[in-house]
């Protein structure tokens, strides 16, 4: 009893490490979702990317982990306005799906660019801390799942301070419930919506370089499957709707755990997928999200 | 000096016209009302005021400076703000911060400083707590502050909504159909309110509204429109006379 007690616990960890991850990509795409109704597909794309640069910034400019971690985060969020600005916001006003189609044409445009400069091939993330486990009372855990969950939590604390109570957070959430009136209280609402790609990009780099840190590798096409998993995590939650992509990140990451230690790790990926098809089924609105009879 | 100069201002949509060669001219202090049926464009002309819809042709001056094409939030800055038709809160918020979103552009300090919470993000804070709280007061809605926009009665949200274009600093304020939906009592407080809250923040007023009473109650001026078309312009009195409103109200058989 104690022992599957203690798998259990052991589980869970890992799940919240891992979970932790989708829960930073899923709040990029909720956010963007919230603001302008768009399902950036690029978004697994500039993870990656916020992966890569996280690597050369230790590998070519020598720089300790937090500050490349810094870099990563203003490399993507930069990436994420200029793709904002060049390829979502000339169709703002034109049909939802031209939007989308755009985001999968962008999604596949950043992908072929890394491929074409740092090859297919994966690469080692360097080792910025050697691994090191603990054991407390049978549960394994170690050094890097410390980290994760440490500026995971960090950031999401920061962000739900300044959507909460600073002046941009306010205007991100009056954009998002009428833009239109937005506007006509004086808020720049091309100016929130570039500093909401910022934002969310930021936090998809982030996960891109703590993932580099737990699986110390990172490859192009990395950003293909978490960023699908991110996106489920944030439909599980309640598109549109923050704290939701935090609980569906987190509910995600456990439930592949727990596939992968109860059925085999070929499960792994098709639990996301089933875990959509439910949500869409029970409860398509997500677990925090309002029913709205919004038409899609 | 006048405030707000329209000139032949045209608004069309594909081959139709919602508005042709409107022209305005608000004085400081004027309170002028802007009346005709359902359709006459009325609301069409707000919206080319504030830069919702970009004007076929004509020229909008607010201070002697041409604001036609700018954006909406400019022209907020610049000193409009609006009310809305069908009230356009944000419902999801609580009372007191959907006054203050509108200090939105009256403050300014960048990310950095609110995330390490440096002084200039807590003294503009506090600023604008303040401020909200003064106004939230002026509108009798300081006992609700906390409660979610959607939650209050509808005439209550009507004078949230005054309040939140208020916070905006506007020296002009266009209200489109303030008493749409009230009761006679409640279009009375509200003629006071808007009388006394002009009078307060020296505003002056452009209001559309179907009420006549209220309508014949604040305005000094009165424009008619009709399909697009400026009718009639005058004082309350020589509009209630003329013919042509009479007839574009309850058609050419009523007379």
């Amino acid at each position: 009893m104690v022992e599957l007690t203690q798998e259990i616990i052991q589980q869970l960890v890992n799940g919240i490490s891992l979970g932790s991850i989708y829960a930073l990509i899923a709040l990029g795409y909720t956010m963007v979702y919230g603001i302008i109704k768009l399902i950036n597909f690029a978004h697994g794309d500039i993870y990656m990317i916020g992966a890569f640069t996280g690597f050369f910034a230790i590998t070519i400019l020598n720089l300790p982990f937090l500050p490349a971690l810094f870099v990563a985060m203003v490399v993507a969020a930069l990436l994420g306005v200029i793709i904002e600005r060049l390829a979502y916001r000339p169709l703002r006003n034109s049909t939802r799906i031209a939007a989308l189609i755009t985001a999968i044409g962008v999604s596949f445009l950043i992908q072929n660019i890394a491929l074409l400069a740092w090859k297919p091939d994966p690469r080692a993330f360097p080792d910025v801390f050697p691994f090191r486990s603990y054991q407390v009372w049978g549960i394994y855990l170690d050094n890097r799942q410390l980290v994760i969950l440490g500026v995971a939590l960090l950031l999401m604390v920061i962000l739900h301070y300044v959507v909460h109570y600073t002046r941009i957070g306010r205007a991100m959430r009056a954009v998002a419930l009428d833009d239109e009136a937005a506007r006509l209280m004086g808020i720049d609402v091309d100016r929130v919506i570039s500093i909401t790609f910022a934002i969310g990009s930021a936090l998809a780099a982030a996960a891109g370089v703590l993932v580099g840190i737990y699986y110390n590798r990172i490859d192009p096409m990395m950003g293909v499957m978490p960023g699908l998993k991110a996106f489920v995590a944030a439909v599980l939650g309640g598109i549109g709707v923050i704290p939701g992509a935090m609980l569906g990140g987190l509910v995600m990451g456990v439930a592949e755990v727990m596939v992968v230690a109860i059925l085999e790790s070929t499960w792994k990926d098709a639990v996301a997928f089933a875990i959509l098809i439910i949500i869409l089924l029970v409860k398509p609105a997500g677990l925090l999200g309002r029913q709205t009879r919004e038409k899609v | 000096m006048s405030l707000l100069e329209v000139r032949d201002l045209t608004m069309q949509f594909g081959g139709l016209t919602a508005v042709e060669r409107f022209g305005l001219t608000l004085n400081e202090g004027d309170i002028v009302g802007l009346i005709g049926p359902n359709g006459a464009g009325k609301t069409t002309v707000f919206n080319c005021l504030t830069g919702m819809y970009r004007p076929t042709s004509g020229e909008i001056c607010l201070f002697s400076k041409r604001i036609d094409g700018l954006h909406p939030h400019e022209i907020t800055q610049l000193g409009m703000a609006r009310t809305f038709q069908n009230i356009r809160l944000f419902k999801d918020l609580t009372v007191f911060d959907n006054i203050r979103i509108a200090f939105h552009y009256q403050i300014n300090y960048s990310l950095a400083c609110a995330v390490l919470r440096l002084p200039g993000f807590t003294s503009e804070e506090r600023l604008i707590l303040g401020k909200t709280d003064e106004l939230l007061k002026i509108f009798d809605l300081y006992d609700q502050r906390n409660e979610i926009a959607s939650n209050l009665p509808y005439g209550e949200q009507r004078k949230l909504e005054i309040a939140r274009a208020l916070a905006a600093n506007p020296r002009v304020l266009l209200l489109d159909e303030p008493a749409a939906g009230m009761n006679p009592h409640e279009t009375e407080e509200l003629t006071k309110l808007i009388q006394w809250v002009k009078d307060r923040f020296q505003l002056t007023v452009f209001l559309i509204e179907h009420d006549m009473r209220l309508v014949m109650g604040l305005c000094q001026r009165i424009l008619v429109l009709d399909y697009g078309i400026t009718i009639a312009e005058g004082t309350p009195h020589e509009i209630q006379n003329n013919r042509a409103v009479v007839e574009a109200y309850l058609g050419e058989e009523a007379l």
